[in-house]
């Protein structure tokens, strides 16, 4: 300051107050200052790493290969029922470090630690559960069954009457059972999930109601959110 | 002059008083806020345009997108059921516009707001979906 280099000067006294005011002023400003810079910087802390934790488990969850999903974003109803913290902690290790909570439209499906607040990423998803449905059709002159419902497989359990041969079972014009000698009993066949299937019988006799039975997976599929907030 | 030495001095204190000021001012204006809803948006219409490319089709082909992008006829009847069933996986919250090789549905995008942004590939070509919050 330059009040302190005059000393010569008589008035140079009067300056000490002023300097003492200005030392002041300038030190409750840098506090002030120093108290905003503070503030500012605990703000900007957005926590990037539960970010990451709750986006990427999150992508994570809904991917093909993940333990809840059957396909890329359609989760399976049973192995939804079926998950559990050690389930979720060996398929996805970073939710040992960090409380995480998994929810499905806002019920709990899963948590681990206790997360309170945090940062939560939401993925959209379908849930698809399965039933199996039987069908005892009655066919007509053309001996045609179209299943109802899309699937990948059903079960045809054929109880022909006696002098009756089931010689072949077509699925959309594919021949998917086929025995010169008479086909009975159960039989596995596997279908397409992208066709509605009808199904052919080719007998050498009548086939009265109650000779075919089929049971199919049906498919019945809801639309969720699937909610992740990692804490910590 | 001699009256000079008071005034000098609180004039220097001023100084510094805007000069501290001004670099205080740059830790409160200068923080940018980080746009978290970004990847929330992204997630959105990747999730989107991962359900509706794997949806089962109604009547032929192998997807129903496939079966409503199969040619112009087939886009300009199906686009409102493509419109409601896009509105029906997005949360209610959410706009969105699904742009096809045959035309769009859904809003007009406006300009100034963050959208995620999601492109998926059929064999009728690529379908671009565009979502933001409304």
């Amino acid at each position: 300051m330059n009040g302190r280099t005059r000393e010569a000067s008589e008035r140079a006294q009067t300056a000490l107050p002023a300097l003492a005011i200005a030392l002041l002023v300038l030190t409750m400003v840098t506090g002030i200052g120093l108290a905003l810079a503070d503030g500012a910087i605990g703000a900007a802390d957005r926590e990037p790493g539960e970010r990451r934790v709750a986006v990427s488990l999150a992508a994570g969850l809904v991917a093909p290969e993940s333990p809840l999903t059957e396909r890329a974003n359609v989760l399976d109803e049973e192995r939804l029922s079926n998950v559990d913290q050690r389930q979720l902690r060996t398929a996805f290790p970073v939710t040992d470090e960090t409380a995480v909570r998994v929810e499905l439209d806002g019920d709990p499906l899963v948590t681990t630690g206790t997360p309170r607040t945090g940062t939560t990423i939401r993925r959209l998803v379908v849930v698809e559960g399965r039933t199996t449905e039987r069908v005892e059709p009655s066919l007509g002159w053309q001996r045609r069954v179209t299943l109802p419902q899309r699937g990948a497989g059903a079960r045809l359990t054929l109880v022909p009457p006696a002098g009756t041969n089931v010689t072949t079972v077509r699925a959309n014009d594919r021949v998917v059972l086929h025995d010169e000698d008479g086909l009975a009993g159960t039989y596995e066949i596997d279908l397409s999930r992208f066709e509605t299937t009808t199904l052919q019988f080719s007998a050498s006799g009548p086939l009265p109601d109650g000779s075919v039975e089929v049971e199919y997976d049906a498919l019945r599929t809801r639309k969720a959110t699937l909610a992740v907030t990692a804490d910590g | 002059m001699d009256r000079a030495q008071l005034p000098v001095s609180l004039l220097e204190a001023a100084l510094g008083v805007v000069v501290i000021l001004a670099v205080a001012l740059g830790f409160v204006v200068g923080v940018p806020t980080p746009d978290t809803r970004e990847p929330q948006l992204t997630a959105y219409a990747n999730d989107a345009a991962t359900i509706l490319v794997n949806e089962p089709p109604e009547h032929r082909d192998a997807t129903r997108l496939a079966e409503v992008l199969a040619d112009e006829r087939s886009f300009q009847r199906e686009r409102g059921e493509l419109r409601d069933r896009t509105g029906a996986i997005l949360p209610d919250n959410i706009m969105f516009r699904v742009e096809t090789p045959h035309g769009a549905v859904g809003f007009p995008v406006p300009g100034g707001v963050t959208t995620g942004e999601a492109t998926v590939t059929t064999v009728e070509g690529a379908l671009t979906i565009r979502v933001w919050y409304a």
